[in-house]
């Protein structure tokens, strides 16, 4: 397995016991929130929760009968690996902020991949956001052994266990870590957003993108009344000018470009014929996108879940950990 | 006398439908693994026999079939065409193979979606024919593609000549449809929070049988073009590479070779190591020579007494004085094409590359599946030649090829070019040529240059497979590639698969107490 184990006769006889070795006298009962000052910390908690068969949640509000771990203080970035344009950043970093330390770098996330800019990364990981950025994921297992996913631009090593992680909702490991792709921040000539009815807005969008602008990027939100609204970067000045002319011609309005936020949801791959039928609707319940290429884009399905009920994903679960020692989300 | 499974099958497919006769037992009791090349050479044609050979028609009939040997309690193998090179069609604990080359219809082709979708039995070249008569192409070209099937591709999540344009198949793939080990069909995308067609891509039947597949499709191109150019140094290439791939261009091919490699890859008039051409004429038929070339020009005994010192033969071609050659090319509609191309070629100059025309790209592509067609004359001549395909960052790409040079050297003449190109790396594919005159010999030689040449990778941090998977070759070093991690895969082999029936002994290495 790569790892030396060291079998210990455990010296403490209950799980309060457990906590004062793990964590120091008194830092942790149960019920409370830990706040780890290192992911050493989450580890040496899983580990005696596993003993004693104690629940742990990712969360920070106090919740009976069960430990709650907070990342909010894990939000370091572990390295900036500018030759492959990866940065790997800890769980707990707050999008919006890894979003600054990347300028700094002169990189960026590519857009739209994670719901809300507020977020931690891994809340975001845990309900499913950002797979196609996510090169390796770093996090404890059940039985509090740390572990990360093979780092490396494409793997054929068996099923990719980032998938895995990405949307189980913490219940097969607790994130700590991930390594993302990032792209280089350009200065963009133009940002072109154009508004109109939902559907019609997708078909000129989804065109545009067959035809003319196959390796080009936009993305696209449905607001509550119908309309939609698509948000080109552009990096040049001319392929601009053509996609103003195709929606002038479609009769759809330019708009002020702004920064958009979709809405909150399980992001779902889309074919562009699912995207056309979810703007089809009279409401924008569930429809908020992310971004389009030209064969689709994503699209929220539901409103966030933290134990997804999937009855494969719980037989794994199962076959991982029978006394499902990370229950998942707390509050 | 066939066991009771064999009739059952029999009775539910029609006794046309199952074989359990030699001929079958031994056609697919070996894949393209070059290490069953050794046994066959040392007589040793069927080490592992499946008890029958069984070809469904529907998905249907594979959902009979797993079921019929989850009631026998008898493995099931998954089989496309064959071509895979890790062993992991071998049926290591018996069982029933299945042919999955009977499901090859192309369902749909979808204008509106620019996707596909087909059955996976279906032969490379057969697939890339339906869409081209629609005018598409699905730009997957592996060079195995003659004798290769979409599910093959799927099982080992497979890398196309132009994936650095259209991606690896894990990026073509929308969706599957998977019958699991209790019978039933799982089909993706679904509702579920995980991706579930990642998870089954690249199991390698472990997990389930793929029986289709929906994958995005592209234009026809309109225009392609090449360029050839030499750079004085591999570490220079590689960085030119990478420099395209960040600059947001995707090239549909892009391919540097290695100083031994550039040599078997030119035409022998070039300017860079004219002498040296002549003095590894012998190589080119061992590595890279048209297949008609083969028997007249197989390992002779100064090729074999060579590659007996591996060492010295390393060395003098590191002593060569000769350039790494890239070649790169384009395809897509015409304007932007050569607009592409031009801002490429003046990065790739800009890095110290010198411009050697079109005429290498043209070439390579005349002759570019040769190479899976010619394993056989190799071993016979006591030789044996592999391919290891490894996956590196940027960052750790040239420790990982110096690492497993300098690991592999004493024991193997060595050589290298990279390709699958990606923003944020790339991948080296090795290879690797010994020589012993016993087979016994050359069996632990070969052992010995793989075990070497994985743990340098590993050191290197980077990953022990691109494309090729991993069946029996890598396995053991699994844990080593994912270390704690290796237990995610495990629980999602126990919970899909709780009685090891779909292709046991693949994949995962042996634990020592089974859940």
């Amino acid at each position: 397995m790569g790892t030396d184990y060291t079998l210990q006769q455990p010296r403490d006889s209950s799980l309060q016991e457990a906590l004062d070795d793990a964590l120091g006298a008194g830092r942790m009962r149960l019920g409370d929130v830990l706040v780890p000052n290192d992911t050493d910390e989450v580890q040496r908690l899983v580990q005696a929760a596993h003993r004693y068969r104690a629940t742990v949640g990712v969360g920070s509000k106090k919740t009976p009968n069960r430990l709650t771990v907070s990342l909010s203080s894990l939000t370091g970035v572990r390295d900036m690996d500018t030759i492959s344009g990866l940065v790997t950043v800890e769980a707990g970093c707050v999008l919006a902020d890894l979003e600054s330390i990347l300028a700094d770098e002169g990189l960026a996330l590519p857009a739209g991949h994670f719901a809300n800019a507020s977020d931690r990364l891994g809340v975001a990981i845990s309900d499913g956001e950002g797979a196609p950025l996510i090169v390796s994921v770093g996090g404890v297992l059940p039985d509090g052994m740390v572990f990360h996913t093979p780092l490396a631009p494409r793997r054929a090593t068996g099923a990719n266990p980032d998938a895995l992680l990405t949307g189980s909702g913490n219940r097969l490991a607790i994130p700590l870590w991930a390594t993302l792709r990032t792209v280089p921040r350009r200065s963009v000539d133009t940002t072109l957003a154009f508004a109109g009815p939902a559907e019609s807005i997708a078909r000129q969008t989804r065109e545009l993108l067959i035809t003319d602008f196959p390796d080009a990027v936009a993305t696209l939100r449905k607001g509550k009344t119908g309309r939609a609204t698509v948000t080109w970067q552009i990096y040049n000045r001319d392929h601009g000018d053509r996609i103003q002319a195709h929606y002038d011609r479609a009769g759809l309005s330019s708009t002020p470009a702004r920064s958009h936020k979709p809405s909150a949801g399980r992001p779902k791959r889309a074919l562009w014929s699912q995207i056309v039928a979810a703007m089809q609707g009279s409401t924008g319940s569930g429809t908020g996108g992310g971004p389009l290429d030209a064969h689709g884009g994503w699209i929220r399905k539901a409103k966030r879940t933290h134990r997804p009920d999937d009855p494969l994903l719980a037989r794994v679960v199962r076959a991982l950990d029978p006394q499902d020692t990370l229950g998942g989300q707390s509050g | 006398m066939p066991r009771p499974i064999v009739k059952s099958l029999q009775k539910a497919l029609g006794a046309d439908a199952v074989r359990h006769g030699e001929p079958e037992r031994l056609v697919y009791a070996a894949d393209m693994w070059p290490r069953t090349q050794i046994w066959r050479h040392s007589g040793e044609w069927n080490r592992y026999p499946p008890e029958a050979v069984v070809w469904p028609k529907s998905e249907a009939e594979v959902q009979t079939v797993v079921r019929l040997a989850r009631e026998h309690q008898t493995p099931v193998i998954p089989y496309g065409g064959g071509s895979g090179v890790c062993g992991a069609t071998l049926p290591i604990h018996g069982g029933i193979v299945v042919d999955m080359k009977k499901l090859r219809t192309v369902h749909e082709i979808d204008d509106f979606d620019r996707v596909v979708r087909a059955d996976v039995g279906i032969l490379g070249p057969h697939l890339e024919a339906s869409l081209n008569d629609r005018g598409y192409t699905l730009g997957h070209f592996p060079s195995s593609i003659m004798c290769s099937t979409l599910g093959g591709w799927l099982a080992a999540r497979s890398a196309g000549q132009y994936s650095s344009k259209y991606g690896k198949i894990e990026d073509m793939v929308h969706g599957i449809r998977v019958v699991l080990p209790d019978g039933s069909i799982l089909e993706t995308p679904n509702d579920s929070s995980v991706d579930w067609t990642q998870l089954i891509v690249g199991s390698e039947g472990t997990l389930g049988l793929v029986t289709s597949a929906t994958l995005r499709i592209h234009p026809l191109p309109e225009t392609q073009l090449f360029r050839a150019l030499r750079f004085r140094t591999v570490e220079a290439g590689a960085q030119a590479i990478r420099r395209v791939m960040q600059a947001g261009l995707r090239p549909n091919l892009v391919r540097l070779y290695d100083p031994l490699d550039s040599l078997l890859h030119s035409k022998g008039s070039g300017k860079s190591g004219g002498a040296a051409n002549s003095l590894l004429a012998p190589f080119r038929s061992l590595f890279g020579g048209p297949i008609s070339k083969l028997k007249q020009e197989a390992p002779s005994l100064a090729l074999g007494a060579a590659l007996s010192v591996p060492q010295a033969l390393n060395r003098v071609v590191n002593s060569l004085p000769v350039s790494s050659l890239m070649i790169i090319g384009f395809q897509g509609a015409d304007t932007q094409t050569h607009d592409d191309m031009a801002r490429a070629r003046q990065i790739l100059e800009s890095g110290g590359g010198i411009d050697g025309g079109d005429g290498p790209g043209w070439e390579w592509l005349k002759t570019r599946y040769n190479v899976s067609f010619k394993q056989a004359g190799v071993f016979n001549a006591g030789a044996f030649v592999d391919t290891m395909e490894v996956s590196c960052t940027w960052s750790r790409l040239m420790r990982t090829y110096k690492e497993v040079r300098q690991a592999v050297s004493p024991h193997a003449l060595i050589m290298a070019h990279f390709s699958h190109a990606y923003p944020e790396g790339c991948s080296i594919y090795f290879t690797f040529a010994g020589f012993r005159r016993q087979a016994d010999a050359l069996e632990r030689l070969y052992d010995k240059v793989w075990s070497e040449a994985l743990s340098a990778t590993i050191r290197a941090g980077s990953s022990i497979s691109h494309h090729h998977g991993i069946g029996l070759a890598k396995k053991d070093l699994m844990g080593r590639e994912h270390g704690a991690g290796l237990q995610l895969l495990y629980a999602l082999k126990d919970g899909l698969d709780p009685n090891d029936a779909m292709n046991p002994g693949k994949l995962l290495p042996e634990r020592a107490v089974r859940k």
